[in-house]
């Protein structure tokens, strides 16, 4: 069995906050192996989007990651600016969640896309135009008019994460993160987005960490999924388990929390109604927050307990 | 129907909007570089405001007295009459900050009513912002000293030529405020229960715009007091017998190297004044800034 | 694009009518007869008659604006009173010596400016970009006038590398001219550099913080091509936009230094014509200062659309 590709561990995130140091993430575990799809499910604020910045290398001043997150076997954390530069968009592409203003919006797309090429491969102007009508065709921009020279704000919703898209496997990564790809998009949208990502799995081979809070998403295109809440891990295991047989509380909950037809519940329960000893997870003092740890029930299944013999 | 009964958001807007300026003076007050550019402030409001009490006559003079250095009887030395410098920095202060605060005052007032029309009425907007913008771009010093021509020296005609070309600046200011705060989703709910458009501007939209104006107040003051030293710099600010900074930095250019405390610490109040008001207007409008992490 | 051009000069007409307007209804509304007044003290009753009849002073105010403005539009703009020549013929020397020195001025302060602002900006939090940022706020509470002054003590008084006053003009060699308008050229530009580099700074790290420049990062492009390339072009605008206010502060500034340095240019000429109750040549110069300031808008607004195209557009696009 070869090593994955992306191996996170006891991964934690401090934020230099104006009332002192917070853990926003707190000793994160999973794995990626080679040309599979993970999903980071969690609701707003669970640390999913900071992990997967932390991993592509993209965390802002304030916020410092310690632990370990191996990358083909390089360690990440700490790794020197050059480095990471010269992975970013060549072995690690990311997809931002608001295409809007994530894209520059004085420069055409022609020259965004070209952006990534010049950064990592010696080519003339002619490959890469060439290269760009190709990324083009790949994300379905093909066929259309000509947006080269289009700016962002000439193009639709759909049109800016599907360049967006384009962008980050500009380099031919090994490995695509995408934070919340679907969450401005509406339904028909994401539906379309889903597909390419599925596509570009196949065609290209890349591996996939796909952060969101739909589970209908994460249901179509992991393998796998990594559950969050309150900065930590609460459950991991392939997605089929996770969604018929989930062992922790909070997945539970979310499942739960999915309306379906004929439902006639007069409320759909919440964190506090399931599971209140959750958020004492989220709590600020360490002192005060239940001591925990991850457990594996199954091969591959994690759930994230209540230590044992600990007094609360 | 009354406001008793209404659910509580707009209660807790309120509320919400009533401590922001409590919150803002702790948080200026925490800055030690604000602090010290306020207490330079107050000093310089209480030389303007105590003159006769801080200092004597500053058109007194006594010829033999001319030019001399700073000492126990002239803390600030004399000028190229005999007049005692320190007198005449002190109630310079006067004279400019006087200056600097009318011209402040009547800017607001003026652009305070003008942007609340042009938010409020569209073709009052159209036409009057078009002539606005243009006088906003023309050089403040042509415009005062033409008028002095027609109208003469003085007082009155240079706070009315800074006037001219600072309304546009405080309108802007009211009106993107008034704007904005219309479209904010409180108003709508305000509406929805009812509220006239009377109680609407009042509650709502009056509050938004206050901290804006008063930031624009204070860079109207700083720039009336750097463009009135200026004019009298220049001899058609005000009149010759009132000591103004300006006035008194002309006086000093043939002294320039002779006589460095005739110039140098009327400049340096001037300068001081300037940069400590720019200080805290700085500080201000960081703090008001929702972006986190400082500039 | 030439439709947004006639939109923009629309727009800049204000700048020139305005004070113009202002001019004519004061000299006719101001104690006095404006006849009176544009002949000066020593004319006489039958002067003044006949000057009322010429200007059509007797005439409804409308009329008179109308006069008036077409007098504007085809230059017919009175004798100036002391210099026994037409306005017109007066100004363009003046002028042309303020617009050397402006020009001169808004280079130097926009190579400073520029450059200490982006100092700090990039070394923001670090010394150097606070010692940048101090003198950014510091520069902007010094008059013009008293930076001309310390000006003259360094280099004239105490270095000797200038002379104050003595302005020489072209015609009698060009480095002499050059030197004389150093000092009053350099004063101008440092005192607004201050202004320019604020904003400059303001906007740097406003665009640093944008979602773009992270997509940018993501990509593995090399910090410097992130700021010449992706930062510039968004920086730029703010800085464009103030370009325009900048020359209005630099020829208010100039009616100043000109007088401190003795340089025979249009804010020297304004001022002599108002002591001098010269109205002709003051409504001259009004005229003058207004078409300037409308010229180096429009320019300003050309190089905005070359900077962000989505403006010529009309952004119909977003």
């Amino acid at each position: 069995m070869s090593a994955p590709l992306l191996q996170v561990s006891d991964l934690s995130i401090t934020a230099d906050t104006a009332g002192g140091p917070y853990d926003a993430v707190r000793s994160v575990d999973f794995a990626l192996d080679r040309g599979r799809a993970l999903a980071v499910v969690g609701e707003s604020g669970s640390g999913k989007s900071l992990t997967a910045l932390a991993i592509a290398g993209l965390l802002g001043e304030k916020l410092t990651p310690s632990g370990s997150v191996r990358f083909d076997g390089r360690e990440l954390i700490g790794m020197g600016a050059a480095d990471r530069r010269a992975m970013a968009g060549r072995r690690i592409g990311f997809v931002f969640q608001e295409p809007m203003s994530s894209l520059h919006p004085i420069l055409t797309v022609g020259q965004q896309l070209e952006e990534g090429l010049r950064a990592h491969f010696d080519m003339n102007r002619r490959q890469r135009a060439d290269r760009v009508r190709e990324l083009l065709d790949i994300v379905g921009l093909g066929k259309a008019r000509d947006i080269r020279g289009d700016r962002i704000g000439q193009l639709s919703g759909g049109m800016r994460q599907r360049v967006m898209i384009a962008m980050a496997i500009s380099c031919e990564p090994e490995l695509v993160i995408a934070d919340e790809p679907t969450t401005a998009l509406d339904v028909t949208l994401q539906r379309q987005v889903i597909d390419l990502l599925g596509s570009l799995r196949e065609r290209l081979g890349v591996a996939l960490m796909l952060i969101t809070h739909d589970l209908g998403v994460v249901a179509e295109t992991c393998d796998e999924a990594v559950v969050m809440y309150g900065g930590q891990v609460v459950e991991s295991g392939p997605t089929a388990t996770l969604l018929h047989d989930p062992a922790h509380d909070y997945t539970r909950a979310l499942l739960m929390s999915i309306p379906v037809l004929g439902d006639d519940r007069p409320r759909l329960p919440t964190v506090a109604s399931i599971a209140p000893w959750l958020r004492d997870a989220r709590q600020d003092a360490a002192a005060l927050r239940p001591v925990t740890e991850l457990v594996t029930v199954a091969p591959g299944h994690r759930v994230r307990r209540e230590a044992e013999g600990v007094a609360a | 129907m009354s406001e008793m009964t209404v659910p509580t958001t707009t209660s807790i807007e309120a509320a919400a909007a009533r401590t922001v300026r409590p919150r803002l003076w702790r948080r200026l007050l925490h800055r030690p570089i604000a602090v010290v550019a306020l207490i330079l402030l107050l000093v310089m409001a209480g030389a303007a405001l105590l003159a006769p009490v801080l200092a004597g006559d500053p058109n007194a003079f006594v010829a033999v007295e001319r030019l001399r250095p700073p000492s126990a009887m002239h803390i600030f030395g004399t000028d190229n009459l005999g007049r005692d410098v320190y007198s005449r920095t002190v109630f310079g202060a006067q004279a400019s900050l006087t200056v600097g605060v009318v011209t402040a005052a009547i800017t607001t007032a003026i652009g305070v009513v003008l942007g609340i029309l042009a938010g409020m009425f569209r073709w009052f907007d159209a036409i009057v912002m078009r002539i606005v913008d243009g006088v906003m771009s023309f050089p403040i010093i042509v415009l005062a000293l033409a008028m002095t021509a027609i109208l003469g020296p003085g007082l009155g005609t240079v706070i009315l030529a800074m006037t001219i070309v600072f309304v546009p600046g405080m309108t802007r200011v009211v009106r993107s405020s008034a704007l904005v705060a219309s479209e904010l989703p409180m108003v709508d709910s305000a509406r929805a229960i009812g509220a006239g458009s009377v109680r609407i501007f009042w509650r709502y939209i009056l509050p938004q715009a206050t901290t804006p104006v008063l930031v624009q107040a204070a860079i109207t003051f700083t720039t009336a007091v750097l463009v009135e030293s200026a004019l009298s710099f220049i001899g058609a600010g005000l009149p010759p017998n009132v000591p103004s900074w300006g006035a008194s930095l002309s006086e000093a250019r043939s002294y320039l190297t002779s006589a460095v405390w005739m110039w140098g610490f009327p400049g340096l109040a001037l300068i001081l004044t300037v940069l400590a008001m720019n200080i805290v207007i700085d500080n201000v409008r960081d703090i008001l800034d929702p972006r986190a992490g400082g500039r | 694009m030439l439709r947004y051009l006639a939109q923009r000069l629309l727009a800049l007409l204000p700048t020139v009518a305005v004070p113009l307007v202002l001019v004519f209804l004061l000299l006719r509304l101001a104690p006095g007869d404006p006849a009176a007044i544009l002949l000066g003290d020593s004319a006489t009753p039958d002067q003044v008659a006949a000057l009322r009849e010429q200007l059509g002073l007797n005439a409804p105010l409308w009329e008179q604006f109308g006069r008036f403005l077409g007098d504007v539009v085809t230059l017919r703009l009175g004798d100036s009173l002391f210099l026994g020549k037409p306005v017109v013929d007066v100004i363009p020397d003046y002028a042309l010596v303020t617009l050397e020195i402006s020009v001169i001025a808004l280079i130097v302060a926009l190579a400073l400016g520029i450059g200490l602002g982006a100092l700090a900006a990039f070394r923001n939090g670090r010394p150097a970009g606070r010692v940048a940022t101090a003198l950014g706020i510091i520069g902007i509470s010094v008059p013009q006038f008293v930076v001309a002054l310390i000006l003259i003590v360094v280099f004239a008084a105490w270095l000797h590398w200038f002379n104050v006053g003595g302005f020489v003009p072209m015609s009698k060699g060009f480095w002499p001219h050059l030197r004389s308008i150093t000092l009053p050229a350099l004063s101008l530009g440092i005192a607004e550099s201050a202004f320019v580099a604020r904003i400059t700074r303001g906007a740097i790290l406003d665009v640093v913080r944008e979602p773009f420049v992270t997509t940018a990062r993501s990509l593995g492009v090399p910090p410097r091509r992130i700021g010449a390339v992706h930062v510039v072009r968004v920086a730029a605008l703010p800085i464009m936009t103030v370009a325009g206010l900048l020359v209005a502060s630099l020829l208010s500034g100039s009616a100043v230094v000109e007088t401190i340095f003795g340089v025979p240019g249009m804010g020297r000429l304004l001022l002599d014509a108002v002591g001098r109750r010269d109205y002709s040549l003051v409504q001259g110069i009004v005229l003058f200062t207004g078409l300037f300031v409308i010229i180096v808008n429009l320019l300003v607004d050309l190089s905005y659309s070359v900077v962000d195209p989505r403006v010529r557009l009309g952004r119909k696009s977003a």
